[in-house]
């Protein structure tokens, strides 16, 4: 007889449960293999052929560990969109301010008045950098907890909240002074154009590239896939 | 489509497995078989689809899982609904009723 039991113990050693539930677990898949296995031996598979059988029933032993993680650990407190959008738009927004504030304590005052534009674009095009990192980053996390494309692309442009919260009521107050004045004057008019591409165009920019490649829908499902894909 | 597609395989999923215990409870293969056997063949699990599937329902109090001593004397974890179950059966199935309902109308299927 083949120790099915010690096979599950070592694919699922990274299964983070308490030492009777793991045992229990391990127990029962193993049952399942052997089952499988038994059930080929009596249909008449060779010993290669029924091995091979219990084998195919666990295609990637690290995906399931994946799930079983996520099964045990499913927190029913947590809405789908919590976890697919929430979690992982609020820490980019999290790291972007945080990036932003080192940014703006760590530059000493003359910097920001340099003269040279080379100065300017190199910490534009460093900006633009990190919040494409920042998109992709959160548009990967949504995909790995199984989020669609539209809720990896909520996810991965969340930092444009804290932009929005910043600009808006800045672009929003130039708006009522001009409407106020009768009209915007070239000055506030270029302030205001200034303001929204760089606090929301260029950012919202370097966000939406970076989640791209990872906001790909799946394969259209058909009947048969979708059998086929019980399997999986 | 691809969270259509998720939930759709999930729940799908979900109504065969609550289904086939709700007429008794069974440990994981013969789920699996059950489901095979009743389907003709066209919706399998593979213990990687099966027991994710199993522990997440019975962590969400759906189902509650004993150990069994079969008469062959091998232990087995056996799957029964709970109250909360069978409600929710009730649910997928009339869910999956008015989904299927719909779509036979739409698409001209003819309903067994």
């Amino acid at each position: 007889m083949r120790d099915w039991s010690a096979l599950v113990h070592r694919h699922l050693a990274s299964l983070r449960v308490d030492e009777r539930r793991r045992a229990d677990i391990s127990f029962e898949l193993a049952a399942h293999l052997q089952d499988t296995y038994d059930g080929a031996i009596r249909r008449g598979c060779s010993e290669a052929e029924a091995v091979s059988c219990a084998m195919e029933q666990v295609p990637d032993w690290s995906a399931l560990a994946l799930a079983m993680h996520r099964a045990t650990h499913e927190d029913p407190t947590m809405t789908r969109q919590a976890i697919t959008v929430l979690l992982p738009g609020t820490t980019i927004l999290l790291a972007a301010a945080t990036g932003m504030s080192l940014v703006v304590y760590s530059t000493p005052a003359a910097r920001w008045v340099d003269p040279r534009w080379q100065v300017h674009a190199l910490a534009a095009g460093l900006a633009f950098l990190f919040y494409l990192l920042l998109g992709s980053l959160g548009a990967a996390w949504s995909r790995h907890v199984g989020g669609s494309p539209g809720e990896r692309l909520a996810a991965g442009v969340f930092p444009l909240v804290l932009h929005l919260a910043m600009a808006g009521p800045a672009v929003g107050a130039d708006m009522l002074y001009a409407f106020s004045r009768g009209g915007v004057g070239l000055p506030l008019g270029i302030n205001i154009i200034n303001m929204t591409l760089v606090m929301l165009v260029a950012p919202g920019a370097a966000l939406l590239l970076g989640v791209l490649p990872f906001a790909r829908r799946g394969a259209p499902m058909n009947a048969s896939s979708w059998a086929r894909a019980w399997r999986d | 489509m691809a969270t259509m597609n998720a939930s759709i395989k999930r729940g799908s999923a979900e109504l065969a497995v609550l289904a086939v215990i709700a007429q008794q409870p069974l440990h994981g293969y013969e789920i699996a078989r059950r489901i095979e056997q009743e389907s003709d063949g066209a919706l399998r699990f593979t213990l990687a689809s099966l027991y994710p599937l199993l522990y997440r329902m019975e962590k969400r109090g759906w189902t509650k899982a004993t150990w069994e001593t079969t008469p062959a004397g091998v232990r087995r974890r056996c799957y029964g609904l709970t109250a909360k179950g069978v409600k929710q059966l009730g649910t997928t199935r009339r869910e999956w009723d008015a989904f299927f309902h719909a779509l036979s109308r739409v698409g001209g299927l003819r309903r067994a």
